[in-house]
């Protein structure tokens, strides 16, 4: 009987499979794809960010049901979805925590990289495609944050997009163009809905996917940072490689499980995260005549949000911030450390690495504070320290005493 | 392993070093505990009752529906006609009250806010702080220590008596902290009836807040009842994944 249906089965797959390359992707990319074995706790940061994509993509579909874009109804229109529709507030909740998650996740999985060296050749195009997709993720990020409609939302775009003006010559004229107005209005509410929900997740999964690819051409790197393609056995295949499936997948499976539970106790106990994932004035709608106190973005962008306010010059600040994201794209280039992985090099890299984790950390804690005395000079020394991990890599990478690689993953 | 405990540890420890700072950050005059309860369904019954008969004339609650307070008290359609709408709207309507833009310029010189999130735009022990700042100033005049000039009148003056300011320094500046009774009490007597009042009025100030809780987003409880539910199910299945997990690494070697 069950030999029937396995022969049904193998008889449809092979009849897809002349008509589709079924059975080749699915060897290429998951049963014949070779990972390292020894992939770690940092490993599985990648799918989490894919599991976040898609808890993003279905919670916004499910949102763009009931949210009415329309400045003056978009903030009603969260309530209703908050109140009155069914399982609206679980649907709206799941896509805020996201949100803070996908940066989370993707902070890490960056983090990572900057460990193992995985953006060292051959994964240049591998590292710069991922650069592009937590750039687009901003984009994505910012508008989203002013759908709601309060006064955040409406004062943060305020003071990010008037950042343009500060372009020389057709400043003024590229912010109006920007906005659609002369302010943030129902204009810049409606175009920044339909980057949302169209234009930008439409890049977003067109990236990842091609990261993707990127990824399965050139191979995973590992904690250790040697390639696992320079030793196969007599059938050509990596001695220290194992299947990604059943391996990683079941791995996976269990690793995206255990970050449901820390997902979960977010978005059902403390949606809000005192204040940090949904910042309280944005429970108030957006006043064009009334600026907020004291206007500060959500944790994720607080780092470079400390960056701009740390330069006196509002032009030289904007200058300043948009590099300290792009230079991620250089890091390829300006590493010259001998070995990949931060397990075989030396004291300098090691206490780099761990002075620009602090760092960061330190600045996205100074990007929510008011921009007053020590915070604005503690903001500049942090801004250069930032700077310095970077410019200075090509001499302490080089100088640094590397350590010997073994020639087996451990 | 030990690396990855030491930079969580770095994370976690950062996270609260900035969570504390910005919870003491802002205003520097210290709130009060409301120790309001959700799940005090009597409170609830009470606040609702008190923000129709003080408040609701000229607050609004623009996003509460009189069908949510019904589910969440246990009152039918006839109770909450009788106790709330008294006539004015359908069970499905939102809460009728507060003043018309006009009539509250007339009469505060500012518009008055909806509280349906004030709640979540400020936070409950900021309203229980809030109830509880009115004093009586070196002038003779009401005045609210954490809202310097708030245009809103005591309504609760009756429930607590007279009050003056407690001055405390905080960063080198002179600040109030909260109120005594004023005149102070003479008696022991008199002391023992002023604390019971004041217990009275902690208790009506916080069956407000709890109401306000509430009315800010009325599926919290059900949020919390399906949370534990969602875990305990994502534990169960982990508990499953990691068994699969490990049956299926036995043969890779180290």
């Amino acid at each position: 009987m069950s030999d029937v249906k396995n022969q049904e089965l193998n008889s449809f797959v092979a009849w897809v499979d002349k008509r589709f390359p079924l059975l080749s992707t699915w060897q290429q990319h998951l049963s014949e794809y070779m990972a390292p074995k020894n992939f770690n706790f940092w490993y599985y940061f990648g799918s989490f960010a894919m599991l976040v994509l898609v808890i993003q993509l279905v919670s916004g579909v499910w949102l763009t049901m009931s949210y009415k874009p329309g400045s003056a109804i978009a903030f009603d229109s969260i309530q209703y979805i908050m109140r009155d529709v069914e399982w609206g507030w679980m649907i709206r909740y799941m896509h805020s925590t996201g949100a803070s998650f996908f940066f989370l996740v993707v902070y890490l999985h960056m983090l990572r990289g900057l460990m193992y060296g995985s953006y060292r050749a051959p994964r240049e195009l591998l590292w710069i495609l991922g650069c592009t997709i937590y750039l687009v993720m901003m984009a994505e990020a910012f508008m989203g944050y002013l759908l709601p409609w309060g006064q955040m939302s409406f004062w943060g775009a305020q003071v990010i997009i008037s950042l343009f003006s500060a372009v020389p010559l057709v400043g003024e004229e590229l912010a109006v163009w920007i906005r659609g107005d002369f302010v943030i209005s129902d204009a810049t509410l409606n175009r920044f809905f339909a980057l949302h929900v169209v234009a930008l997740p439409l890049a977003l999964v067109a990236l990842v996917y091609v990261h993707i690819v990127a990824l399965h051409k050139v191979g995973s790197n590992n904690p250790d940072g040697i390639e696992i393609k320079e030793n196969k056995d007599a059938d050509g295949k990596p001695v220290d490689g194992i299947p990604f499936h059943p391996y990683y997948t079941v791995k996976d499976l269990m690793g995206a499980t255990a970050f449901l539970i820390v997902f979960c106790a977010v978005m059902f106990f403390a949606p809000e995260m005192f204040g940090y994932f949904l910042e309280k004035p944005n429970f108030e709608p957006a006043n064009p005549l009334k600026t907020p106190e004291h206007i500060a973005p959500v944790w994720y962008f607080t780092p470079y949000y400390a960056m701009l306010r740390a330069v006196p010059d509002k032009l030289l600040g904007a200058i300043i911030m948009f590099a300290a994201i792009l230079i991620f794209y250089f890091l390829p280039w300006l590493n010259r450390s001998k070995n990949k992985s931060i397990r075989y090099m030396g004291w300098m890299s090691k206490l780099s690495l761990a002075v620009f984790i602090i760092t960061f950390i330190i600045l996205g804690w100074l990007g929510t504070q008011p921009a007053s005395g020590g915070y604005v000079l503690a903001a500049q020394i942090f801004t250069a320290i930032y700077f310095l991990y970077f410019l200075l890599m090509p001499w302490y990478s080089k100088w640094d005493k590397a350590k010997e690689l073994p020639t087996r993953l451990t | 392993m030990k690396k990855i405990s030491f930079l969580f540890a770095t994370f976690v420890c950062a996270f609260f070093v900035v969570n504390n700072v910005s919870a003491a950050g802002g205003s520097s005059i210290p709130l009060l505990e409301s120790y309001n309860n959700l799940k005090d369904t009597a409170s609830i019954q009470r606040g609702v009752t008190l923000f129709a008969n003080r408040c609701a004339s000229c607050h609004s609650l623009k996003y509460l529906r009189y069908s949510s307070i019904a589910d969440r008290l246990g009152w039918d359609e006839k109770t909450i006609d009788e106790k709330l709408i008294r006539g004015r709207a359908k069970f499905h309507d939102t809460f009728v009250g507060g003043l018309s833009k006009k009539d509250a310029l007339a009469t505060y010189g500012t518009e008055v806010p909806d509280l349906s999130l004030a709640a979540k735009y400020r936070s409950p022990n900021y309203l229980y702080t809030y109830l509880k700042a009115y004093y009586t100033n070196e002038k003779g005049k009401t005045d609210n220590y954490l809202f310097p000039g708030t245009a809103m009148p005591n309504m609760l003056a009756g429930e607590l008596g007279g009050r003056a300011p407690i001055y405390k320094e905080v960063n080198g500046k002179k600040v109030i902290v909260g109120t005594k009774p004023s005149p102070a009490p003479k008696t022991q007597a008199e002391k023992l009836l002023l604390e019971e009042k004041e217990a009275k009025f902690n208790q009506i100030a916080r069956d407000i807040v709890n109401f306000l809780e509430f009315a800010s987003e009325p599926n919290k409880l059900e949020r919390y009842d399906l949370g534990v539910k969602v875990i305990l199910f994502l534990l169960f299945l982990l508990i499953i994944l990691a068994f699969l997990k490990k049956d299926y690494w036995q043969d890779i070697k180290k």
